[in-house]
């Protein structure tokens, strides 16, 4: 297996995509850090991400392209070999772009970065780390599945976008507040009373825990608390409200919720895998 | 010219990627409209009950099927090295050429027509009438379809010119998210306030006047505001924020067909003249 790993490090370092691929990050870390007030704008994780998608999805496409899954597999290699290693040096290489996303943004970043706590950046950082894993995990298997170059490319940045939409949905319907207020008023326009009715699009009871795990489990939908647990700290005291406060007592689940995606999609992606023909 | 455009034709019919955008469009606009139609039954009497604003927000992601759909359509002719065949057999690189963007165009516009005719069918049945005036609609209508024409003739230049399929349909889907976050961005810069007043503040408990406005550094004035402005109005992604979210009728909407139908010819004169100088496979 060791092979195989030295042989696609080289390879991949070789590849121009690598390259380009390593100054996106570091161009969209620099513009990420250029522009932060308060916290990141999830706008650059965003771009970094469809980054990812983008070379994994050609550099695996290359490997179904050119026969190299089939070669590995006539040179002895188990099925099993070959899908962890290639999702192993993504990893390693996306990691590697986050670093040099954080090498960019951190500087530029400080103002914002500066109040908050080194333990709690520390945490940050672990759940930034482990939903990248997450996301190339997402990204690998589905390169892995798809066996056309240009369509897995077309579905990688097409599966970025929607883990966005669906983070922003469930986001959306879990932040609706429970009441919303009618004010009435007199014939001079002067308030009279105010009326407090329940809001009917208030998500309550399982439907909300479900949603709240399914957010987090969501590696997009962890991005939006995690930028929130940087921004409580630059803003005003008494901006804080409550639903921000909850996210910095779950933050430091957020690994394990990673972690199980991982593992989840990690599995499902090798059960297939194995089962397919190699070409 | 003719037997290109049947035979090409057919290709479109018989593959399932036309099929599969046509249903993309229409499961994308019955999702809209149920989705109108259950907030409409739970917030009663709140104005969700009409399909306003539905008709043309499809446009604002139309370009990322645009995208996917000319990327996988023409990437497919690159591979197999049909454009070869076809100039072999004695075609014309410009005939070759106009023959994918007449096919492109009538499809993506089909795509776009099914998604209207899937928002228009099911309010019918669903929801309240629409309270924008129909001549708004009607004008609207007109400019997406020049909008699409528009996108479509930019993703067609970008997929005629690069031989890679891979990489061509990487690079229209990073197209297409650039044109509309690029239409977002610039729209919000054009949305500027002109003057900012901070919030409220509390001293000692007590609730103090909002300070006086300062004028807004970052509000574009003169020729500044007037580039944006044209860009906004240009670009296919700041088009369909325009016909997709405003709902009335801009001061000189005629531009925007015009600018579409610009667009469309600068990108298919540059295409087809960089599509003429290039070695086929």
């Amino acid at each position: 297996m060791s092979n195989l790993l030295r042989a696609g490090f080289v390879r991949y370092l070789k590849n121009p995509l690598a390259v380009i691929a390593a100054v996106a990050s570091l161009v969209i870390g620099l513009l990420g850090g250029r522009n932060a007030v308060y916290t990141i704008d999830d706008v650059y994780l965003i771009a970094l991400f469809i980054a990812f998608a983008a070379f994994i999805s050609l550099l695996v496409g290359r490997e179904h392209g050119e026969g190299g899954f089939r070669n590995k597999a006539i040179a002895g290699y188990t099925k099993g070999q070959i899908f962890f290693s290639e999702w192993l040096l993504h990893t390693v290489f996306c990691l590697c772009l986050l670093l040099l996303f954080l090498v960019g943004f951190a500087p530029l970043a400080h103002e914002v970065l500066s109040p908050v706590p080194a333990r709690m950046l520390a945490l940050i950082a672990l759940c930034f780390v482990c939903m990248t894993v997450a996301v190339v995990t997402l990204l690998c298997v589905l390169s892995m599945l798809v066996s056309s170059r240009a369509v897995s490319a077309i579905l990688s940045v097409l599966l970025v976008i929607g883990l966005l939409f669906a983070s922003y949905k469930i986001e959306e319907a879990l932040s609706t507040p429970q009441y919303y207020y009618i004010s009435h008023y007199d014939e001079q326009n002067e308030l009279v009373w105010e009326e407090q009715k329940e809001s009917p699009l208030y998500v309550d009871g399982a439907a909300r825990t479900f949603l709240t795990h399914l957010n987090y489990t969501i590696p997009l939908g962890q991005s939006e608390p995690l930028i929130q647990c940087i921004g409580v700290w630059n803003y005003d005291v008494s901006w804080i409200d409550e639903h921000s406060c909850s996210h910095l007592k779950i933050v430091k689940f957020f690994p394990l919720y990673s972690l199980g995606l991982t593992v989840t999609i990690g599995g499902i992606g090798y059960a297939i895998f194995r089962r397919r023909d190699l070409r | 010219m003719k037997n290109l455009l049947s035979a090409t034709f057919r290709r479109l019919f018989k593959g399932k990627l036309f099929w599969i955008g046509m249903l993309a469009m229409g499961g994308f606009g019955a999702v809209a409209t149920i989705a109108r139609a259950r907030d409409a039954y739970i917030l009663q009497g709140m104005g969700y009950d009409t399909p306003d604003g539905l008709l043309f927000i499809g446009l604002t992601y139309f370009l990322i099927t645009v995208a996917a759909f000319d990327s996988l359509f023409i990437g497919a002719e690159h591979a197999d090295g049909t454009w070869r065949n076809k100039l072999i057999v004695g075609q014309g690189k410009v005939q070759i050429y106009l023959t994918y963007l007449i096919v492109t165009t009538a499809a993506t516009l089909l795509m776009h027509l099914v998604y209207i005719g899937v928002v228009l069918g099911l309010s019918a049945s669903l929801l309240n009438p629409f309270l924008t005036p129909i001549r708004v609609n009607v004008v609207f209508f007109f400019c997406s379809l020049a909008t699409v024409v528009a996108m479509n003739a930019l993703m067609v230049t970008l997929c005629m010119l690069v031989q890679n399929r891979a990489f061509v349909a990487v690079g229209a889907m990073l197209l297409a998210i650039g044109l509309m976050m690029g239409g977002m961005t610039i729209y919000q810069m054009l949305c500027a306030p002109e003057f900012l007043s901070g919030p409220p503040s509390t001293v000692n408990g007590v609730l103090m006047p909002s300070p006086e406005p300062m004028p807004n550094p970052k509000y574009l004035t003169g020729a500044k505001r007037a580039f944006f402005q044209f860009l906004h109005d240009f670009l296919p992604g700041g088009q369909a924020l325009t016909i997709g979210t405003t709902g009335e009728l801009p001061a000189n909407v005629w531009r925007l067909p015009v600018l579409s139908l610009s667009l469309a010819l600068l990108s298919t004169l540059g295409g087809a003249w960089g599509f003429c100088r290039r070695d086929l496979k």
